[in-house]
């Protein structure tokens, strides 16, 4: 408790709080634009912590990490682009509900979401992170493919019908993500000779193009298919009343709590990752959706603006943040990609992420998780008043201009994220591939899990046998590798389960 | 994961033919190239490539027997093709020495024109409005490093 | 903004500056510090590190880190090995620039590029998991002659990878190698005891063991080191390999003035000589060294020379 009061006793100190804040506004904005995302803006700002002193530079990394999942949603609910990858599955749902003239309904559940999603996380943080950390460590190579099968299994429930175009949607992500030397022996796999594919395809230029070049293609697609009918070209939607009622809080409450659960889990774990953890938590909610709400009067369709398809997504990405610093903090292991970068920012000021990080700086290693905690309670009001002002005037301008500038920032986006021209490319191709995907009724969903999931999937299935020595039982083996096969049977039962209803429904309609 | 939602016109064959003979060529590549690899790093992408000539020939395969969605791709192209030709020209000036601001104004605009702004005052003042509060921002407050540019007093 | 006028600056004076680009007025203007890699990793960290103390000294102009990451280094290294032959693009220079023309086919060579000085060294150490019963390196070379030890590294062909086959060339044991891609989930896979053990850089290990999660066996270093006086070296734990280590300094363009290398050599010793900087090198977890352009050249060409040998046996390259 006196470690805590520390963490918080520094947090206090003005100059630290009003860091904080800054960081929450900035992340809101940098989220809230597409084709910026958390990587790239602390990329841009890790040089500048230099100069800084430890506290404030980490919290305003703080502020900027957890706001920056929270931002995402505006631009994915007001316009149908997702600011970060986070908010893509929040885009469907809150875009719908936005275009029914609920776009402050929509925005506020979001907010809500990401708020009670981050606080039930940072408290996980404050209480159990070092007992949690332990979990992290039971996870080898075996766990790990495991951990893949059942993330690419959360796909299943989100199908409904069009299994062989989700199916071929995971191909594409998983074969994809094969370019680059390979994992096993090092050989290069659809390189093409090209040095910038050693590593596969730049990522976070690739999310660029998927969600911010794709969507600002499908914008605009929009406005000339609208010109041409000769319609008025429809305004963008007005955020108008954001009270949320209390029916729909009570309703949300369990989805808050299986997400929140969902991503902390997933978030502690090395390796699973933000987007794995909306997928599963968007696969449970419209489960839960099928069975309680689906086809009664005044709902809408899963897809077209159900509370709970924006709820879900926004309330496991904020849980993802903090829990992905128990084993940075507890271990030195990061949770997730952007969660590594604190490591960077930690070294620059001579402290190491680990056990020693709370004996020898105690006082900011608690701070940094206090702040978490203090980040999430003050987003609330500067979201709201984000939303009120900076969105409210810049969704004021007319949608037309508004493609140009998407196209502008996604690629200089990518382009910053390691100032290659290369970068550019790939959010252009990529944008014109997911864009194509649409057209085809090839779900873009599973791709993305496919093209995240794959590297872990062939490499740790790799080593697994390598040293297993080739016994493919492992996975089931519930002796010395119980959460795998624990796994393993919860990505059979999401695929049965949804086989079996279908069948016993088409046998009762019979 | 946006569901188009497209009616099947009468006396015309489904998109879904020709989808799935792309995911079949992409598919037949992927194996031909992955049939070099080593031994080691074959199978994982070999299977994968089969895998997806497989349910290419299926999607195929469903559509001539009646099933799949329709949707027209020509219709799209004409709209996209000019689309990614600026943003490929913008790249391609950019990297090549032409600046920042003058191929940014220039796909601003044409971005302004393709969406339907008129009057080129209009577009232009848009663009540069753009432009200018961009460059502010990425090499002026972001400090990002631009490719080296033959003109550098047009910035 | 600075930027923008340095630069402008430049295309004013270019003509008169590409013909006396001496030494006596070098550095006269911003001199770019090439890290291939992203910011916060170690390359990045030592690399701000050393220009802020730079900095201080210089006057008027100044060394600004730029980072142009991208196929694990290649790209921003074979943009360095393009640039001016001025003095004005310096590369963070790592050990992958010896191997990745082989093992990536990198279109550069290491000899297109002119070593200016190393600033650390980072001898290649034996880790195993805290909770093992190997206690010691002589209890780590008994087990891998029982039988196939799990090592894991950070990848095919990665210098860790090479001092795995290096060990197995001077000794009769043989490894099964589990590369593990991100220093992260590898602390996990060892910590966690998933493997048996991990080749790993001293840096990064010294904080894994002071955390208490893995154990230093052996370090592959001539002497042993200040911060662990109990940790014999190869040599003494029966490795018939006096040094093993990657190499962080800088280096410029092949045909640089030689006056000017000296005076970059120079700007980096007058850095390691600040106690400042040493201090804050050593709380970020690296161990300053500095070697001047002779002293860091001999480092090159002997882990050249080492790592080309394994490449080829090993049937490593590309």
């Amino acid at each position: 408790m006196d470690l805590i009061l520390l963490g918080f006793s520094t947090l206090t100190a003005p100059l630290v709080l009003l860091t904080l804040v800054i960081g929450v506004v900035a992340g809101m904005i940098v989220g809230s634009i597409p084709g910026i995302n958390d990587n790239i803006a602390f990329a841009v700002f890790i040089p500048f912590s230099f100069s800084m002193p430890p506290e404030q530079a980490l919290a305003l990394m703080v502020g900027v990490y957890c706001a920056a999942a929270t931002g995402g949603a505006i631009p994915a609910i007001m316009i149908k682009v997702p600011g970060t990858a986070s908010s893509l599955l929040t885009a469907l749902d809150g875009n719908a509900m936005a275009r029914k003239g609920a776009a402050g309904k929509a925005l506020s559940i979001a907010l809500t979401s990401s708020v009670v999603g981050g606080i039930l996380s940072s408290i996980v943080l404050l209480l159990f992170a070092p007992s949690l950390a332990q979990v992290a460590l039971r996870f080898g190579y075996v766990e790990n493919f495991a951990l893949a099968i059942l993330g690419l299994s959360s796909v299943v429930g989100l199908l409904r019908g069009a299994v062989i175009k989700g199916a071929i949607a995971a191909v594409i992500g998983l074969l994809v993500a094969n370019v680059g030397f390979s994992p096993v022996t090092g050989f290069p796999r659809y390189t093409f000779d090209n040095v910038n594919l050693i590593e596969g395809i730049p990522f976070v230029p690739l999310l660029v193009g998927l969600f911010g070049v794709a969507a600002m293609l499908e914008l605009m697609v929009d406005i000339v298919k609208e010109r041409h009918a000769g319609t008025k070209p429809s305004g963008l939607p007005e955020i108008g009343s954001m009270r949320l009622p209390g029916k729909l809080i009570r309703r949300l409450l369990p989805i808050w709590g299986g997400s929140a659960a969902i991503g902390n889990l997933i978030g502690m774990l090395p390796g699973a990752g933000m987007l794995m953890a909306i997928f599963l938590a968007y696969d449970q909610a419209a489960r839960r959706f099928r069975r309680r709400f689906e086809g009664k009067p005044g709902e809408a369709e899963w897809g077209e603006g159900v509370p709970e398809g924006i709820a879900a997504p926004e309330a496991a990405n904020n849980a993802v943040t903090a829990s992905s610093m128990v084993p940075l903090l507890s271990l030195g292991i990061p949770g997730n990609s952007t969660s590594a970068l604190f490591i960077g920012a930690l070294a620059i000021h001579g402290m190491v992420p680990g056990p020693l990080l709370f004996t020898q700086h105690g006082h900011i290693a608690w701070m940094i998780i206090v702040a978490f905690l203090a980040a999430n309670l003050i987003m609330w009001p500067i979201a709201y008043g984000v939303i009120k002002t900076v969105s409210q005037t810049i969704f004021a301008i007319p949608k037309q201009a508004m493609v140009g500038v998407i196209a502008l920032l996604c690629l200089m986006g990518a382009y910053s994220d390691g100032a290659n021209v290369f970068n550019m490319w790939v959010a252009v191709v990529a944008g014109i591939v997911a864009y194509s995907m649409r057209l085809a009724g090839i779900p873009l969903g599973p791709a993305i899990l496919g093209l995240v999931l794959g590297p872990q999937l062939e490499a740790s299935l790799a080593n697994s046998l390598s040293i297993s020595q080739g016994n493919w039982l492992v996975f089931f083996d519930p002796v010395s590798h119980p959460i795998s096969a624990g796994m393993m049977l919860v990505s059979l039962a999401l695929w049965i389960v949804p086989m079996l209803m279908s069948r016993r429904e088409r046998a009762s309609a019979k | 994961m946006s569901q188009i939602i497209s009616e099947k016109r009468p006396g015309q064959r489904s998109s879904d033919v020709w989808i799935g003979l792309v995911l079949l060529a992409v598919g037949g590549a992927a194996a031909w190239m992955a049939s070099g690899f080593d031994d080691a790093s074959r199978p994982y992408p070999l299977a994968l490539s089969v895998l997806m000539m497989l349910l290419g020939a299926v999607l195929s395969a469903r559509a001539l027997l009646g099933g799949g969605e329709d949707q027209s791709f020509t219709q799209q192209a004409r709209i996209l093709l000019p689309a990614a030709a600026v943003l490929g020209f913008w790249i391609l000036a950019l990297s090549n020495g032409l600046g920042y601001v003058v191929p940014t104004f220039a796909m601003e605009f044409a971005f302004m024109w393709l969406c339907g702004i008129r009057g080129p005052g209009r577009a232009a003042l848009y663009a540069g409005l753009v432009t200018g509060v961009s460059y502010a921002i990425f090499v002026g407050l972001l400090d990002v490093r631009l490719p080296a540019s033959h003109l550098p007093w047009l910035f | 903004m600075r930027k923008t006028a340095s630069f402008m600056l430049f295309t004013l004076m270019a003509g008169a500056l590409a013909a006396s680009a001496g030494a006596e007025d070098f550095p006269s203007r911003d001199i770019d510090l090439i890290v291939p890699f992203d910011p916060g990793g170690a390359v990045d960290t030592t690399s701000r590190i050393i220009a802020e103390t730079a900095n201080k000294m210089l006057t008027g102009t100044e060394i600004s880190v730029v980072n142009k990451s991208g196929g694990g280094g290649v790209v921003g290294q074979t943009f360095a090995s393009k640039a001016a032959a001025d003095g004005y693009t310096v590369l963070a220079m790592t050990s992958s620039v010896v191997t990745n023309p082989q093992m990536k086919g990198a279109g550069y060579s290491v000899d297109d590029f002119t070593p200016v000085a190393l600033y650390s060294l980072d001898p290649q150490v034996i880790v195993v998991p805290s909770g093992s019963p190997i206690q010691t390196a002589e209890d780590f070379m008994a087990a891998a002659k029982e039988k196939t030890l799990n090592i894991v590294v950070a990848g095919v062909g990665t210098s860790h990878h090479m001092s795995g086959l290096a060990i197995e060339r001077v000794t009769d044991v043989k490894f099964n190698y589990v590369p593990t891609k991100g220093f992260g989930a590898q602390v996990q896979a060892v910590a966690g005891g998933h493997v048996d053990g991990a080749l790993w850089p001293l840096g990064e290990a010294t904080a894994q063991a002071e955390n208490g999660s893995v154990r230093i066996l052996t370090i592959a270093s001539e002497s042993r080191h200040s911060r662990l006086p109990d940790v014999p070296t190869f040599q003494e734990a029966g490795i018939d390999i006096p040094i093993w280590a990657t190499f962080r300094g800088w280096s410029v363009p092949k045909g640089t003035p030689e006056d000017v290398v000296a005076k970059l050599s120079g700007i980096m010793r007058a850095t390691y000589e600040d106690p400042g900087y040493v201090k804050r090198m050593k709380a970020a977890g690296y161990d300053p060294v500095f070697r001047d352009a002779a002293g860091f050249k001999a480092v090159v060409d002997s882990y050249s020379k080492l790592t080309s040998v394994i490449i080829e046996e090993a049937n490593l390259g590309k």
